[in-house]
C-alpha cells in the first residue's frame, strides 16, 4: 500500500457528510452545556467562599466568651487573617485566564504543563496557605482558654486537630501525586515529541 | 411592535451558522481524528471535539483558514483527552443530540482505513497529527501553525513518518 493509497483511504473517510440531525437541538443542547459548566464553575466557586464566612462567622459567635483571654484574641485575629489568605489564594487560583483550545499544539501542551504545575503547587503548599495558619490560630484560641488549668484536655484537642491537618495535607498530597502528577509527566513528553 | 434583533443575540447568531458551516465541513475530519487518538472511546471524544470547537468560536477571528483553526482546536482536544480520562468522566454526560450524531455514524469497514487506521495506532500522537495534515494535504506552512513549530522541521518529521509508514506496510506484507 503507497502513501498516494493511504490519502485515498483518508479522503474517502473525511469526505462524508453529516448524518440529518436535529441541528436546532444541537446547537441547544450546546448552548446548554456551556451555560451549565459556567455554572458548576461559579458554583464551586461560591461554595468556598461560603465556607470562609461560615468560618468567620462561627469564630464571631465564640468572640464574646473568648475574648476575655489575650491569646485567644491573638488566635482570633490569626484566623481573620487566616481567611483573608484564604480568599486571595483561591480568588487568585480562580483568574486563571482559561486554556485556549485554538493556540498552537505547542503552545497549548505547554499552557497545560503550566495549568497543571499550578495545581501541583496549589496542592503542595496547602500547608502553609491553608492547614498551618489554622493549625496555630485554633491552637492559640484553645490555648488561651484551656491552659493552664487543663493541660491534658489541651493536648488531646491538639492532637485530634493535628491528626485532621495531617489529613488534609495527605489528602491534597494524594491528588497531586495520583492525578496532576501523571498528567503532567504525559504532557511532558507530548511536549517532547511535538 | 418591532422587532429588533439584539447585538448579542446577533453574534449568538452569527456564532451557530459558522458553527454548523463548520460541523458540515469538517464532521468527517473530526470523526477520523477522534477514532485516531480514542479507538474505544471515539464517541466520547467525538462529543469533546464537538464541544470545543463550539466553545472556542468566539476566539476564530477568520484570519486563519477555517480547516487550519478547526485542527488546531480538534487536535489539542484530541492529544491531551485520554489524559483527562478521569476528569471527562466524572462530567455531566452531553444529551441526546450529539449521541445520535456518534451512533448514526458507520464506520468505514474498507481495507484501506482500516490499514490506516492500525499504522497510525504505531505512530506517536504527536506523529498521528502531522499524518493526518499531511493526508489532508495541507501546507507545510499551515502544518507549522497548527503545530508551532518551524517548517523546516516539520519536513524533516514528514520525511521520517512516511519512512516509518513503509517500514510498517513493509511488515504487514511480510505477514501476509
Amino acid at each position: 500500500m503507497t502513501f498516494e493509497d493511504l490519502q485515498r483511504s483518508w479522503k474517502a473517510d473525511i469526505d462524508r457528510p453529516p448524518p440529518a440531525i436535529d441541528r436546532d437541538a444541537l446547537l441547544r443542547e450546546l448552548t446548554q452545556r456551556c451555560a451549565r459548566s459556567e455554572h458548576l464553575t461559579r458554583r464551586r466557586d461560591w461554595r468556598e467562599y461560603a465556607a470562609v464566612v461560615a468560618v468567620a462567622v462561627g469564630f464571631a459567635v465564640l468572640w464574646p466568651r473568648i475574648r476575655t483571654s489575650w491569646i485567644s484574641t491573638i488566635g482570633v485575629i490569626w484566623v481573620a487573617a487566616w481567611l483573608v489568605l484564604v480568599v486571595i489564594t483561591l480568588a487568585k487560583s480562580g483568574r486563571v485566564k482559561p486554556l485556549s483550545s485554538d493556540s498552537s499544539t505547542n503552545d497549548f501542551v505547554r499552557q497545560k504543563i503550566e495549568w497543571c504545575d499550578r495545581q501541583i503547587r496549589l496542592l503542595h503548599n496547602v500547608v502553609w496557605w491553608y492547614v498551618l495558619p489554622a493549625f496555630v490560630g485554633i491552637l492559640l484560641i484553645a490555648g488561651g482558654k484551656m491552659l493552664p488549668h487543663q493541660r491534658t484536655a489541651f493536648g488531646s484537642y491538639a492532637a485530634v486537630v493535628f491528626v485532621l491537618c495531617g489529613g488534609i495535607v495527605w489528602l491534597n498530597r494524594r491528588a497531586a501525586r495520583l492525578h496532576f502528577k501523571p498528567l503532567r509527566d504525559d504532557l511532558v513528553r507530548l511536549s517532547e515529541e511535538l | 411592535m418591532w422587532f429588533k434583533q439584539t447585538g448579542a443575540a446577533s453574534r449568538m447568531n452569527d456564532s451557530q451558522s459558522l458553527f454548523l458551516e463548520l460541523l458540515d465541513r469538517h464532521y468527517g475530519r473530526w470523526r477520523a481524528i477522534a477514532r485516531a487518538y480514542a479507538k474505544d472511546d471515539a464517541d466520547d471524544l467525538f462529543q469533546e471535539i464537538i464541544l470545543q470547537i463550539w466553545q472556542s468560536l468566539p476566539t476564530f477571528r477568520g484570519d486563519s483558514q477555517s480547516g487550519t483553526w478547526c485542527y488546531r482546536v480538534a487536535l489539542n482536544t484530541a492529544m491531551t483527552w485520554r489524559r483527562d480520562l478521569e476528569t471527562r468522566r466524572k462530567r455531566l454526560p452531553i444529551a441526546v443530540a450529539i449521541e445520535e450524531i456518534a451512533s448514526r455514524t458507520s464506520d468505514t469497514k474498507n481495507d484501506g482505513a482500516a490499514m490506516l487506521q492500525s499504522l497510525m495506532a504505531k505512530l506517536s500522537p504527536a506523529d498521528r497529527g502531522i499524518l493526518m495534515m499531511t493526508l489532508d494535504e495541507l501546507t507545510y506552512a499551515e502544518m507549522a501553525a497548527v503545530v508551532g513549530c518551524s517548517e523546516g522541521a516539520l519536513r524533516v518529521r514528514v520525511h521520517r513518518i512516511k519512512q516509518q509508514l513503509a517500514d510498517f506496510a513493509k511488515e504487514v506484507r511480510d505477514d501476509v
